[in-house]
């Protein structure tokens, strides 16, 4: 009887381990919509209303819910860490922000997502309006362009994710039978 | 550790900001100005016209970064400034800026390559305009218009900003127009400097604008302003007074002759629109008086 429940258990446990790769792909895309949302708010934030940075990010705290939220309060605390250290620069309190969240609801981000972003990042809070602009610009496309790749792979990857996952409990039970 | 310390220290270089963490607290109250140049050392000028300097040559990269972190990295929230030369920051100080500058047009669109900050530490002195006081209002307590003259660092706007308290102080609704945040210093929407509980600042929006919208809205008893120049200043001053509303001003000049001299301003003394000029000299201390027709009522 113990047996067949540590079996069980352990199939259930690859199946899981599946099932939630498959999770981590949908929340992927969702948070790279969200912080394209984000962005596009700062960019009106910063080119329409002149808001400064710090005041900026401390509303991006507001409103939303999952993604959005989880990207909005990565923001909040980038502008939290700005603020406690002034010589950092955005970037480096975004990742600070998000390294900080890696075990929350950002650790679906992946580290090739931030370095593709990176050098648009870096750019934002330095220089004129028109450096904003084309930062954010350049940010906000490369989110698009990632969201739009996890979006296309997404049906075959969780498809994937979840063949194997329960392919692979099967397995153990059969294995271990 | 004195004010300018607490607002400024965590924006600066770690080498500046340990040097300054350093200073006595008599040595921190006589500096008056921090200067940073790229490949030059940093000088702390003091008020004894005196500056001592530090080991440290900041490169060009240190002072853009300086720049950016007295700016909350909101430079592009700025540019306005930027363009005219100096940021006011989070404390009131005043950052003078020199680098280059893009023109188009005639007109400045932007400073880039940064490569010196002039950081003016503000310090609001309380009873700076004691003196100046009793020249604001008649024998029977109705507000005289005033225009204080001195050549620029004399203390007009030490002495303005605190004459825009004692006035608040007595119960006078004091609106200021405040182009340059110099007077006030409001960083989001609260005044940084003690300037009283009955005023009312449109900060950062060019005088004769500011002064026709505070007109227009607020209701004032006084409207105070720095560093009139323009004729659409003088205009806007004129307009003020009509309306019966007291103003309260500063300029640029070194006596009466020298105000004369300057055609924009040179129609406020025909019209006879301030009651009184007061030069200033060295340290905001009053040297003359004059009434509406310039003439002289008091030599120090």
């Amino acid at each position: 009887m113990i047996r067949i429940l540590l079996l069980s258990l352990a199939g259930a446990c690859a199946a899981g381990i599946g099932l939630g790769q498959a999770q981590a792909l949908r929340t992927r895309a969702a948070l790279l919509l969200a912080l394209r949302a984000v962005l596009s708010q700062m960019m009106d934030a910063m080119l329409l209303a002149s808001m400064p940075l710090p005041a900026l990010l401390r509303g991006l705290g507001d409103g939303g819910h999952g993604a959005r939220r989880a990207v909005g309060m990565a923001m909040v605390r980038a502008g939290e860490i700005l603020e406690t250290s002034p010589d950092l620069r955005f970037q480096a309190a975004f990742l600070a922000a998000v390294g900080e969240q890696r075990a929350g609801p950002l650790r679906a981000l992946r580290a090739g997502d931030l370095e593709a972003l990176s050098p648009w990042l870096a750019l934002i809070g330095e220089g004129g309006r028109d450096q904003q602009r084309r930062a954010l610009e350049g940010a906000t496309a490369v989110a698009e362009r990632l969201e739009r790749e996890a979006n296309a792979q997404l049906p075959a990857q969780v498809r994937l994710c979840r063949t194997l996952g329960l392919a692979a409990g099967a397995a153990l039970v059969l294995l271990l039978w | 550790m004195s004010d300018w310390r607490d607002d400024l220290l965590r924006y600066l270089p770690a080498s500046v900001r340990r040097r300054a963490q350093e200073l006595s607290e008599a040595q921190a109250q006589s500096v008056v100005e921090i200067r940073m140049r790229a490949g030059q050392r940093v000088e702390f000028v003091t008020d004894r016209s005196g500056a001592f300097e530090l080991d440290w040559r900041p490169g060009a990269p240190e002072v853009q970064s300086t720049l950016a972190a007295l700016c909350d990295h909101s430079a592009y929230a700025r540019q306005e400034e930027i363009c005219q030369g100096f940021v006011t920051v989070r404390g009131g100080h005043r950052v003078g800026l020199c680098g280059r500058a893009s023109v188009q047009e005639g007109r400045i669109v932007g400073l880039h390559t940064v490569g010196s900050l002039c950081i003016r530490i503000a310090r609001p002195i309380l009873g700076a305009a004691d003196g100046l006081m009793p020249a604001l209002f008649d024998a029977s307590g109705r507000p005289r218009s005033t225009l204080i003259l001195s050549p620029p660092g004399c203390g007009k706007t030490t002495v303005l900003r605190d004459a825009i308290r004692q006035l608040s102080q007595r119960g006078q609704h004091v609106c200021v127009a405040d182009e340059r945040s110099e007077l006030c210093a409001v960083i989001d929407g609260v005044p940084q400097m003690p300037v009283g509980s009955r005023t009312d600042v449109m900060d950062g929006c060019p005088k004769a604008q500011a002064m026709q919208m505070l007109l227009r809205a607020m209701n004032p008893d006084w409207i105070v302003t720095d560093e009139l120049g323009r004729a659409a200043d003088a205009q806007a001053v004129l307009d003020a007074m009509r309306c019966g509303v007291a103003v309260l001003a500063s300029a640029h000049a070194d006596g009466l002759t020298a105000l004369r001299s300057r055609p924009e301003l040179r129609g406020l003394m025909d019209a006879g629109a301030f009651s009184g000029y007061v030069l200033l000299q060295r340290r905001g201390r009053i040297a003359s008086r004059y009434d509406a027709r310039g003439e002289a009522l008091h030599e120090a």
